[in-house]
């Protein structure tokens, strides 16, 4: 039996073939059709979702009611939940459509804050008028956030849920934002960043307060095309200069902080109070940054290439801010 | 299964559609054929329709996310005998090739006039980023766009 030969190859997930080969002699030959695959295939060749049971809520109390049985699934946009289901990473036996709860809808500024509703889409944040151009980061949500018919569809609540590295949780980590998520029996406060939601809740709000005098936020993305790519790297930045040009308060996040994990820049931050944004103190700052992260590579870019665009795109967003407040 | 109603292409219609059924399955099963699936990812822009004007992919919308809208396919843009002015200029600029991509860009384009009658390039471009023509014909997809615009 020593030269049984094996030989499995995968094509796509399925069919797969197996071939057996003894002494240099084909055996048999297997190919694997998953009926699960198949089943999808309808008469015209669309491959559908997999099948799951609808719930169409038109208030937040209903579907709070529906979280609170448990084994429900929350679709708002859909830009990830459904690709996630086509791909197989999602079976979800309930879902709670979200989009006739238009009471979730909104975004406000009421006594010195935003108020946004969790079902905002990122396209009524960039285009609803109320934010002026210090709030640049929002604005920059046009040009980096997916395409058109993304940013029509994807939510506010949904990006934040959906964690990992993610365009707004950076941005309202920044924005100093706070994220109020409820579920039937009471309410909690998170931050932006690496949510986690339990299966019962649901996000209803997210807060931050306006921005003051000689402030401006920023936020770019290094992807390897030119548009609706996969960002490498994804800066956020959140400046305060004081009047004699020295920064009296700088928030900065980025997407791969320590592994795969998006973060604040504490060291960074510190390093950067209270000092001016020459060249000194920046190289000074970019040691600190260096030192303070620790991305993971893959197959998009090394840690080392993601570690040289993440200062790149942390000086430029300073300098940005910096060059837009002086002015 | 729930039963909806939305107006597509100006025509009322009630049917009752599967959880699972996409805007896409619900078009393509009335026969609605420009509606393409492409990368059924949301990339590529072959599925594009307006819902209530905004631009969406039918691939990642439920049916009933569509219940009570105006859904806008290509077929409701313009027809054979009677096409619309994005249609002719892309006609005269030979702007496709194997022809897949061109109703989802013919919609992205409609979406884009419809609030931006005189688009620069560069606005026409960047709104094309949510279609991917992978003949690579896009410098006459453009220009005929640009043509329809009446920037030509």
């Amino acid at each position: 039996m020593s030269d049984v030969n094996i030989t499995y190859v995968f094509v796509a997930d399925w069919p797969a073939y197996l071939r057996i080969v003894v002494a240099g002699r084909v055996q048999r030959d297997y190919f694997f059709f998953s009926k699960l695959i198949t089943d999808r295939l309808t008469a015209n060749g669309v491959r559908e979702l997999p099948d799951f049971s609808i719930f169409t809520p038109e208030s937040l109390d209903e579907v709070l009611d529906l979280l609170a049985r448990g084994g429900m699934t929350l679709l708002a946009g859909g830009t990830d939940l459904i690709p996630m289901m086509k791909r197989g990473k999602a079976s979800p036996v309930y879902v709670v459509d979200l989009s006739g709860v238009s009471s979730l809808r909104y975004i406000r500024r009421e006594k010195g804050y935003f108020l946004i509703g969790g079902r905002a889409t990122v396209k009524d944040l960039v285009e609803c008028g109320l934010f002026d151009e210090r709030y640049g980061a929002i604005k920059l949500l046009g040009r980096y956030f997916g395409v058109e018919p993304t940013r029509v569809m994807a939510t506010v609540g949904g990006n934040l849920a959906s964690g990992g590295e993610r365009d707004l949780p950076q941005i309202l980590e920044v924005l100093g934002a706070r994220v109020k998520l409820v579920r039937k029996e009471g309410s909690r406060v998170a931050g932006p960043l690496g949510l986690q939601l339990a299966g019962d809740e649901i996000i209803s709000e997210i807060v931050f307060p306006e921005l003051g005098v000689r402030t401006y936020t920023w936020f770019s993305k290094f992807e390897k095309r030119a548009a609706n790519g996969i960002g490498v790297v994804t800066a956020a930045v959140y400046l305060k200069l004081g009047e004699d040009g020295s920064v009296d308060d700088v928030r900065l996040t980025l997407n791969r902080v320590r592994g795969r994990t998006p973060g604040r820049l504490y060291k960074t931050e510190k390093a950067l109070r209270d000092g001016r944004l020459d060249d000194d103190t920046l190289s000074h700052v970019m040691e600190v940054l260096d030192d303070e992260i620790s991305p993971a590579s893959d197959f998009r870019a090394s840690a080392s290439f993601r570690k040289h665009i993440s200062k790149v795109l942390v000086v430029r967003s300073l300098m940005e801010c910096a060059r837009r407040i002086m002015a | 299964m729930p039963k909806i109603g939305l107006r597509i292409n100006g025509v009322q219609v009630i049917t009752e559609v599967r959880g699972r059924d996409r805007l896409i399955d619900l078009l393509r099963g009335m026969g609605f054929m420009s509606v393409k699936e492409g990368c059924s990812a949301g990339d590529c822009g072959s599925c594009n329709v307006l819902v209530n004007g905004e631009l969406v992919n039918s691939c990642l919308m439920l049916a009933v996310q569509a219940r009570g809208c105006e859904i806008l396919t290509l077929e409701g843009i313009g027809t054979e005998e009677k096409p619309h002015r994005l249609q002719l200029a892309f006609v005269d600029f030979a702007a496709s090739q194997c022809g897949y991509c061109i109703p989802g860009i013919i919609v992205t384009a409609k979406y884009l006039l419809d609030r931006n009658p005189n688009p620069t390039e560069e606005e026409i471009r960047r709104i094309l980023t949510a279609n991917i023509c992978r003949c690579g014909g896009y410098t006459r997809i453009v220009e005929a766009v640009k043509k329809a615009a009446g920037a030509i």
